[in-house]
């Protein structure tokens, strides 16, 4: 009976729903010739919208045509409306279509070439106005009104002149985007500093003027129901794997969410595995990162308002890689990848590797260590395994406190605080001073990498290693890794193996992971993203410095 | 749920179920470790009844100090416990019962073998040793006279620990050619080889009553697996001339020069062997090269042709050690100097000859020694001090 | 190149000790001459897959032998693979007890171990081809490492007399690693899982060599390091010859970091076993229920590890008196019949879709 109520009542309110009238609501609804038509039914799609203006006036013509045009406050520039858009209308038109009235013959009757194939008259006026007057870098017509409707919202604006079925859109983008400035989370010495910011025009175009060639593609795509974000699949065509393209984008067509707030609502719908440790999708803030990508033949893709970048497909070996180690010498390039890799191995082994050597396999440690850590130990409450996970746990807050902080007291609080919590503790008795210098170190190791996704990942692991350490000593730690490695193996990015090159081998790419070698041995791209050139520059470049060299001999 | 995440969590709960049913058998904390850095073993047999008495030393930890959580442990003292019981595994458990901690071995540095347990019962013993999977082969082995258990209460000199002392002497012992550091391994290789018997390196205490410090001198023989006998200092030479290629050595011995007593300090030595058998009986020809300076000349100018004449009184100083230690090695009836092992290698038809006795042929064997000393320097003299009233 | 890490996994830990019993110090011969008879084995196999290009054994058995016989023989082939994997998992739970985990029991590890190599297999071949050139030159370098550091211990007298005894206690004693390398039967279902399966000769002939090499160089390091005698006695020599390792102060106790390389080596091993087992099993038995067949092996590995084999001594005796002939059965002489049927017989099968 109750359920009866509820139902009833439930279908009362449906009823009495109104229907949404947005942008959508008129699909396919032309324009009509009547000005009034027109300006009554934008003005309720627009309802209540406080930033969209209409603005009538009359065209300077013995008829008094009126116009209006229709526009966003909050997404324009006036200075183009102004001038570029309501003077050359409102002042000459009269006197262009004199002019033109004369000289018009039929062989210059060319109907305009919209979008829309209407079939224009020359001579008529809102084809005097688009060709002659209106001088705006990005015009052009429509005549439904979801067309007029979604280009008020996309930074256009759009006027509908009185007798005409047509509206003319021309853009007017002139709103506040950030300045270009250094990406805070991918700092670096050397190279260069700009970052993407929100604007999909400013990140495109920092991508194009690094690579000013032809064969760098821009797919546009639409996402999002409501948000209609705009999306530019970028990739150097003859470098990049076709079927990779087509795979992207039907994965990004496939996305039927309301809303894209940023590039990883996208990242996890194109993910192979949205649900894995080990991020599938490569983000970077920096144009030159994103650009070196493209070279190899990966794709980007720039999502408007967001300032990452998503580059596809994704391997291991590609998230630990700096664009730095290409600016600095082979041999520091080297040096600071090798130290990466152990970085890595230390924040993931080392707090396991002491639990496990300290509650296990206590042969692993010199006699003497093992004494004072034994006699250090003595009189704390927990057990070694307990002391580690507390600790890296005390970490993790302090490091995503540090985060929120503001700028100036996050550095003092993460750093300071992290070695004054420890000392307190040890100094209080609860922990050793051994967990303090092992959960220090892994923290330093930690900060390495260039991507935040892996920290992330890293850290995850690093518990449950800690677990199996405890559980099995350093034989937990082997099967904790191989099941790792087992996933590891068996992921795959966009078609891609995630450990190439490592396995499956290729050995040509392997110059490029672990050391870099420098660039005139660099003359193959990546083998495994399918790139159809393989060679990038001349492989006689190699042979000639080979040969100079033995010359100099 | 999906089927693929109702998979993964079908493994995460079969994981975490085995953490919590585990309950990680093998996990002692570290600071619930009693652990065990040298042993002693005596052995008695009273009444028809066998005793094992083992007496160990466990490290002591520093007492957790506060603040500065400093490496302070220089003054951590080693404690001694004992236990016995009738088979050996019994009397290391007996000791653990007295400790409020597990002990482990995984950190034995020593084990002194008593001198009745090496008559008796060495191969249980060391089989007991062998089979258990924390001893480790680099362990250091020593006999000594009477009972051992006394040993281990010695005071360590100039560090901090017992183990810590014993470990470098032998090393010092080596170099000084008294004698000589065995390892775990090496003694199981002697005990279970067919054609070599055992030694192993003494301990004593620095002076005849039962004092304080201990030092590391002379041999334990062996036949077979067990003891019979002793080397003293100059056999011990003798053995090691023998037996070793020394380097950095700092052997100091006597001898009569004319009316003068030198010193030779050997600085490196060389031995080779040649085998062979003739008339049924092996043939051994040893030819040692030593290498040393003359530090100490009782006020001796040394020129060059004195020199070769010391050269040579030096090698029949050498020589006679060695001939005591082997005539020592006949008498016990033991060879522990790799005669035979190394006919056995090298003549393996000449040793088939001999395999049913070899201590016997060993005995009958005739065996011929070559010194040739040199002496290469004479510290930084010249000039001998010659005083006059 | 996975074929290597099969074979030479458990193989390092428990030939040299198990040979020098007899041979003494002749034991790294018997390791020579065993991997020479495992190239018989390779060319068999080989060629028999050469007939039947993209069947597995379990598939072109009932085409040589006849349906029912084939079927049996087929499950035997499975029986066959199942006790291999569970003699991998003894041996290893046996080798960690000793080593590295003292108080454990058997059954957890034996249960991890299986979970986590079934887990593996049921990613499928090309995962576990991947994990295994990851982590293939992690295990030859740490066995390496464990060999070379501990060579100046190493005495190579103790090598002396060669062949004291003549050549009979070396062939007596062949037999005992003829078991493991004739493990590389199991290329026999692996054969048309291969990108290349014509050049499976030459790949496989360099496998063989080198864990030829690989295992005759850790005997040879045993040996001299321990002598023939003490290796002898023990299970697992190898572990002992790596606890020699010393360096001054500083470089010792790394036997313990040496494991967990070898023990990644001998996981892999025994996913790829899982998988063969699992592909034998469905493909002799049936095809329905995939997934109850996979889970059902598991489970017959792990209690057939956990009880089958009440401790050691068995296991030991096990290895050396009945194994080697029950495994030269499966790994050399059934295949030899096969190929003599088809040859005979001349038939040749088709490639499977």
């Amino acid at each position: 009976m109750f359920d009866q109520l509820i139902t009833r009542i439930r279908s009362k309110n449906i009823g009495k729903e109104n229907p949404l009238l947005d942008e959508r609501s008129q699909a396919g609804e032309h324009l009509s010739s009547a000005i009034g038509h027109n300006r009554q039914a934008l003005q309720q799609i627009f309802e209540k919208c406080s930033d969209i203006s209409f603005r009538e006036f009359q065209l300077h013509s013995t008829k008094k045509i009126k116009a209006f045009i229709v526009y966003s406050d909050s997404l324009c520039k006036p200075e183009i409306i102004n001038d570029a858009i309501l003077k050359p209308i409102m002042l000459e038109v009269s006197a262009r279509k004199k002019d033109l009235q004369t000289k018009t013959d039929p062989s210059m009757n060319i109907g305009l070439s919209t979008d829309t194939h209407l079939a224009i008259n020359a001579g008529d006026i809102p084809d005097i106005i688009l060709q002659h007057l209106l001088t705006n870098y990005k015009a052009d017509t429509l005549s439904l009104i979801s067309e007029a409707a979604d280009a008020v919202l996309e930074d256009n604006l759009v006027l509908i002149i009185d007798g005409y079925p047509i509206g003319i859109k021309a853009s007017v983008q002139g709103y506040n985007i950030r300045q270009i400035n250094e990406p805070t989370t991918e700092p670096n010495i050397r190279g260069p500093r700009d970052g993407f910011v929100e604007n999909i025009g400013t990140n495109l175009s920092l991508l194009r003027r690094r690579i000013r060639t032809s064969r760098l593609k821009a797919e546009n795509m639409t996402v999002g129901t409501l948000s209609k974000t705009k999306v530019n699949i970028c990739y150097i065509q003859g470098v990049a794997n076709e079927k990779v393209v087509t795979e992207v984008k039907s994965r990004i067509e496939k996305i039927t969410i309301d809303n894209v707030l940023d590039s990883s609502y996208i990242e996890e719908f194109i993910s192979d595995e949205p649900i894995s440790l080990f991020p599938l999708v490569q983000y970077t803030e920096r144009p030159d990162k994103a650009a070196a990508s493209l070279f190899e033949g990966r794709i980007a893709i720039i999502v408007d308002n967001s300032p990452s970048v998503l580059i596809v497909p994704c391997t291991f070996i590609a998230l630990i890689q700096a664009s730095e180690d290409y600016y600095y010498s082979a041999l520091f390039g080297s040096f600071a990848r090798i130290g990466r890799f152990m970085a890595i191995n230390i924040a993931l082994l080392v707090p396991a590797i002491t639990v496990a050597a300290f509650s296990i396999n206590q042969a692993l440690i010199p006699i003497s260590l093992l004494n004072t850590v034994a006699g250090a130990r003595e009189s704390l409450p927990l057990p070694i395994s307990m002391e580690i996970f507390l600790m890296e746990l005390v970490f993790e807050l302090l490091r995503e406190a540090g985060v929120r902080l503001p700028r100036t007291v996050g550095q003092a609080v993460s750093t300071v605080g992290g070695l004054v919590i420890g000392q307190a503790a040890v100094d209080a008795g609860i922990v050793s001073p051994t967990s303090v210098v092992v959960v220090g170190l892994t923290a330093i190791a930690s900060f390495t990498f260039p991507d935040y996704n892996v920290g992330t990942s890293i850290r995850i692991i690093r518990f449950s290693l800690i677990i199996m350490a405890s559980v099995f000593g350093i034989v937990g730690i082997i099967f904790g890794l191989m099941i790792l490695l087992t996933h590891l193996c068996s992921l795959r990015s966009f078609g891609v193996p995630y450990l190439s090159p490592i396995a499956p081998l290729t050995p040509q790419d392997l110059k490029d992971t672990v050391i870099r070698v420098p660039w005139w041995a660099m003359f193959t791209r990546p083998r495994f993203f399918g790139g159809k050139e393989p060679l990038r520059s001349d492989a006689n470049q190699l042979k000639q410095k080979l040969k100079k060299r033995r010359n100099k001999k | 749920m999906t089927s693929k995440a109702k998979r993964y969590a079908r493994i995460i709960l079969l994981i975490l179920s085995l953490l919590f049913l585990s309950g990680c058998w093998s996990r002692n904390e570290v600071e619930d470790l009693a652990m065990l850095t040298g042993g002693a073993i005596d052995y008695s047999f009273e009444k028809g009844q066998e005793k094992y008495e083992g007496q160990w030393l466990i490290i002591s930890p520093p007492s957790s100090s506060n603040s500065d959580g400093g490496a302070s442990s220089s003054k951590s003292t080693d404690l001694v416990y004992k236990g016995e019981g009738e088979t050996f595994m019994e009397s290391t458990t007996g000791l653990n019962k007295q400790l409020p901690r597990l002990q482990t071995s995984n950190h034995a540095i020593f084990i002194i073998y008593g001198e009745n347990m090496a008559k008796e019962v060495t191969a249980k013993v060391t089989e007991n040793f062998l089979r258990y999977p924390e001893s480790r082969p680099n362990e250091w082995l020593f006999v000594t006279k009477g009972n051992a258990g006394l040993f281990i209460q010695a005071k360590p000199t100039l560090v901090s620990n017992l183990f810590k002392q014993i470990k470098k002497q032998q090393e010092i012992a080596l170099r000084t050619g008294v004698s000589r550091g065995v390892t775990f391994l090496e003694f199981c290789q002697w005990l279970l080889s067919t054609d070599r018997d055992p030694v192993l390196p003494q301990i004593k205490w620095n002076d005849e009553n039962q004092s304080d410090s201990l030092h590391i001198e002379g041999f334990g023989v062996f036949r077979s697996d067990k003891l019979i006998g002793w080397l003293d200092r100059d056999e011990s030479t003798g053995y090691l001339f023998l037996t070793q290629d020394l380097k950095d050595g700092l052997m100091t011995f006597k001898f009569g020069y004319g009316s003068q007593m030198i010193s030779y300090q050997v600085g490196a030595s060389k031995h080779k062997i040649k085998a062979e058998l003739v008339d049924g009986k092996p043939v051994f020809r040893i030819s040692i090269q030593t290498v040393g300076t003359v530090p100490d000349n009782s006020n001796f100018q040394i020129s060059a042709k004195s020199a070769s004449q010391m050269e040579t009184a030096a090698a029949e100083s050498v020589r006679a050690k060695a001939l005591k230690t082997i005539s020592k090695a006949r008498e016990y009836d033991t060879d522990f100097l790799g005669l035979m092992q190394y006919l056995h290698r090298h003549k393996p038809s000449a040793w088939k000859e001999v395999e049913t006795d070899w201590r016997k042929a060993f005995r009958e064997a005739e065996i011929e020694v070559e010194v040739q000393a040199k002496i290469v320097a004479e510290g930084t003299l010249s000039q001998s001090f010659d005083l006059k009233d | 190149m996975l074929l290597f890490i099969v074979m030479t996994s458990t193989a390092i830990l428990f030939i040299p000790g198990l040979t020098a019993l007899t041979a003494k110090q002749n034991a790294w011969l018997v390791s020579l001459g065993a991997g020479i008879s495992s190239f018989g084995v390779l060319i068999i196999s080989t060629k028999l897959a050469q007939r039947f290009p993209g069947l597995t054994i379990a598939e072109y058995l009932p085409l040589i032998v006849g349906k029912i016989g084939g079927k049996v023989l087929a499950v035997s082939y499975f029986l066959f693979f199942t006790v291999l994997n569970i003699l991998v998992v003894r041996e290893t739970s046996e080798f960690l007890t000793v080593s590295a985990l003292f108080g454990t029991p058997g059954i957890p590890i034996n249960l991890v171990f299986v979970l986590i190599c079934w887990y593996s297999a049921q990613k499928g071949i090309e995962v576990i081809v991947r994990m295994n050139q990851f982590i293939l030159p992690l295990f030859v370098f740490a066995y390496l490492m464990a060999c070379i550091l501990a060579i100046p211990k190493a005495d190579p007298s103790s090598l002396l007399p060669i062949l004291e005894d003549g050549i009979s206690p070396v062939m007596q004693n062949i037999w005992i690693p003829v078991q493991w390398y004739g493990e590389i039967a199991v290329l026999l279902m692996l054969i048309p899982l291969m990108n290349k399966p014509q050049e499976v000769l030459r790949k496989a002939s360099y496998a063989v060599i080198s864990a030829m090499l690989l295992l005759t160089f850790g005997s040879l390091t045993v040996l001299t390091v321990l002598g023939a005698d003490v290796a002898g006695q023990m299970i697992f020599p190898i572990w002992f010859t790596a606890k020699t390792i010393e360096y001054g102060n500083y470089i010792q106790r790394v036997e313990l970091l040496a494991l967990p390389l070898w023990l990644t080596g001998i996981m892999v091993k025994s996913s790829l076993l899982f998988y063969v087992t699992i592909l034998a099993a469905r493909q002799s038995v049936g095809r329905k229920h995939p997934k109850l067949i996979a889970a059902s092996v598991m489970v017959i590995v792990f209690s057939g590890a956990s009880f089958l084999i009440p401790n050691t001594m068995a296991l030991l005796e096990f290895l050396t008196t009945y194994w080697p002939s029950v495994s030269l059965l499966f790994e050399v002489v059934l295949p030899l019949l096969l190929l003599a049927i088809t040859l005979i017989r001349k038939k040749k099968g088709g490639c499977r879709q």
